[in-house]
């Protein structure tokens, strides 16, 4: 009996410091009640289609120092709004690497809708280490990205869904970055020409004609290359728009989230090179970014210009408590991660010295899970102001 | 019809036939009313990280309230305004104007004022003029989903640290009777705070908020 009333004592001081305490969490629940998220795009967005096989048993899989709190972005957004944690729509890797183990056949997750894969462009199938690269003439020894075209996740989610959108699903888009990639290889095999600089060209995605003057090299070449690279990238942005609007809001979709191009001028990759090549880079972004934004002038999307933010933030580092916005915190060293220090097998254990912990890039051009934590609460604060947080 | 007649005729004969000396020295006056507290917020930059210039505005409330006072002589008095606890809202403002409700407080100002009265103690009309010192308490913080969101707090917590502050307040009270009279009042607080978040981070804001009370008073 003495003890039930000491019990009862003891539960009548906790009531009353509940009552009395201070600051609580109120309701979290968002204002619109989403039901489940669906996203397309690349790297920034993949939350697992490789971790199998070696990158996995590295712990592995994401493109950011990996780890067992090691979130991105679209992981973030989706406990903001309340949703089921995304997993990959798609898993599987097809390495020709020596001693590299993937996973073969690739598997479909029938109830996971994050399509997003490392290395995919807006529609092309040649990518940064795509499988697709394996095979004459190109015979690339590489880890074999599945690297499915964002235009290919969008349709595949359609199948699946049998061809609408319930409307309650919060839509994230994020592409851009592969197209970049594979442009600039364009321009920056040009000068050596022959065929290497011509099958660049064409995995570039570049014309008959641009491959013919890219051939030739030397200046003229890189010249035509710069010129092709950056139409390629405004043709890639206008794509990625019109997808956007026919795969997605025509097909119902109400709440639509379309980030745009972070400049790459400004990763770590493009800080070892030479100002006119940053300044083209930087040109191939923002023409990128131009026709995606113009191409949804008055569509019913939060457009979230991540490269205006990202600007801010190297610009601002201390503002963020970033520590670090120019140098990698995966050693491109370290044992522990056999891929030269990508993102995508780094995890603590490969780390450089130091607290990286704030530190704004994993690898040459991806985010730290920090990062991806500033780019969340950019987008929330984009999609608190439409009204939907 | 008639009725109604009836009572306005007897109102209007008991505010004429008011005894003077309503509010002279000794007495006690209890007051009833409504209290709107505006803030008038002046917010500094949430600390880092943060976007630049993310500030915060609080919004209006409004209670049922109250007073006691006491005429100390014919013209001074001590004033001591009861409320119940006010609940503001706390929004996004400046860089994050526009994302909506960030949390919400209760306050509950804590005021003592020294109140001069002007006029003759049977003045049908005495305005006055009053100052003091307002502890306001804030307490019961809760966070939405938007600031746990923006902060990425998983989920954020608040806490708004209770001060102490100077009112200043004008108001006049108006005598129906030896017993009955009406009262309206503005007052304006002084006060600073600094909010806390869960995150680490913090935020300084000068809410100096704006009061107005009408009350019915009711004199011992």
């Amino acid at each position: 009996m003495r003890l039930v009333r000491l019990k009862l004592a003891a539960l009548g001081a906790a009531v009353a410091l509940a009552a009395c305490g201070g600051g609580g969490a109120g309701d979290q629940h968002p204002q619109v009640a989403f039901t489940s998220m669906v996203s397309f795009g690349d790297s920034l967005s993949d939350v697992g289609t490789y971790k199998v096989g070696t990158i996995a048993a590295l712990g592995g899989g994401k493109w950011t120092v990996n780890g067992p709190t090691a979130k991105n972005w679209t992981e973030l957004i989706a406990a903001d709004i309340m949703v089921a944690p995304p997993c990959a729509a798609e898993t599987g890797l097809l390495p020709n690497i020596p001693g590299l183990v993937g996973a073969a056949p690739v598997t479909n997750i029938p109830g996971c809708f994050n399509y997003a894969q490392g290395s995919s462009r807006v529609s092309g199938i040649f990518a940064p280490n795509s499988a697709t690269l394996q095979a004459a003439p190109f015979n690339q020894v590489n880890l074999g990205l599945l690297a499915v075209p964002i235009a290919t996740q969008m349709a595949t989610h359609l199948t699946r869904v049998g061809g609408a959108y319930s409307g309650t699903e919060l839509v994230t888009v994020l592409g851009g970055g592969n197209d970049f990639f594979m442009n600039f290889n364009g321009v920056a095999q040009a000068a050596a020409g022959g065929a290497g600089a011509a099958g660049a060209a064409f995995i570039a995605g570049w014309s008959q004609s641009v491959q013919a003057a890219v051939s030739a090299g030397g200046a003229a070449a890189v010249g035509a290359a710069s010129q092709a690279a950056v139409a390629g990238m405004g043709q890639a942005g206008a794509e990625l728009a019109g997808l956007v609007k026919t795969q997605i809001i025509a097909k119902g979709a109400k709440y639509v989230v379309v980030v745009n191009l972070p400049d790459v001028s400004q990763t770590p990759f493009a800080l070892a090179l030479d100002a006119p090549t940053r300044s083209l880079m930087q040109t191939m972004v923002t023409t990128f970014n131009t026709q995606l934004a113009a191409g949804l002038n008055g569509a019913p999307v939060v457009f979230v210009d991540a490269y205006t933010q990202g600007h801010d933030q190297n610009a601002n580092p201390t503002q963020y408590s970033l520590t670090n916005v120019t140098t990698p915190a995966c050693s491109a060293t370290s044992p522990a991660n056999p891929l030269q220090g990508s993102s995508i097998a780094c995890t603590s254990a490969s780390l450089i010295a130091g607290d990286t912990s704030h530190y704004e890039f994993a690898d040459t051009v991806h985010p730290t899970p920090y990062g991806y934590q500033l780019l969340a609460q950019f987008v929330a604060i984009q999609m608190a102001k439409a009204g939907w947080l | 019809m008639k009725t109604k007649l009836h009572w306005i005729a007897a109102a209007l004969a008991l505010a004429a036939g008011g005894t003077a000396h309503a509010q002279q020295a000794g007495r006690w006056i209890a007051q009833i009313g409504v209290t709107n507290i505006a803030p008038d917020v002046s917010s500094g930059d949430l600390s880092a990280p943060s976007l630049p210039g993310t500030k915060v505005d609080i919004k209006s409330d409004t209670q049922p309230s109250g007073a006691i006072i006491y005429m100390v002589t014919d013209h001074w008095a001590i004033d001591v305004p009861l409320a119940l606890p006010f609940k503001h809202d706390i929004v996004g403002d400046g860089a994050i104007a526009g994302v909506g409700k960030l949390g919400d407080v209760k306050a509950l100002p804590i005021t003592l004022l020294a109140q001069y009265r002007f006029g003759a103690v049977d003045a049908k009309v005495r305005p006055y003029l009053a100052a003091g010192p307002t502890y306001a308490k804030f307490y019961h913080e809760r966070s939405t989903g938007t600031l746990s969101a923006l902060t990425a707090g998983s989920p954020t917590t608040l806490t708004v640290e209770s001060k102490l502050g100077l009112t200043v307040q004008a108001g006049a009270a108006f005598v129906l009777n030896e017993h009955w009279s009406l009262d309206a009042a503005v007052a304006k607080t002084f006060l600073k705070t600094k909010t806390s978040l869960s995150t680490g981070q913090t935020i300084d804001t000068r809410l100096d908020p704006l009061s107005v009370s009408v009350a019915v008073g009711y004199r011992f």
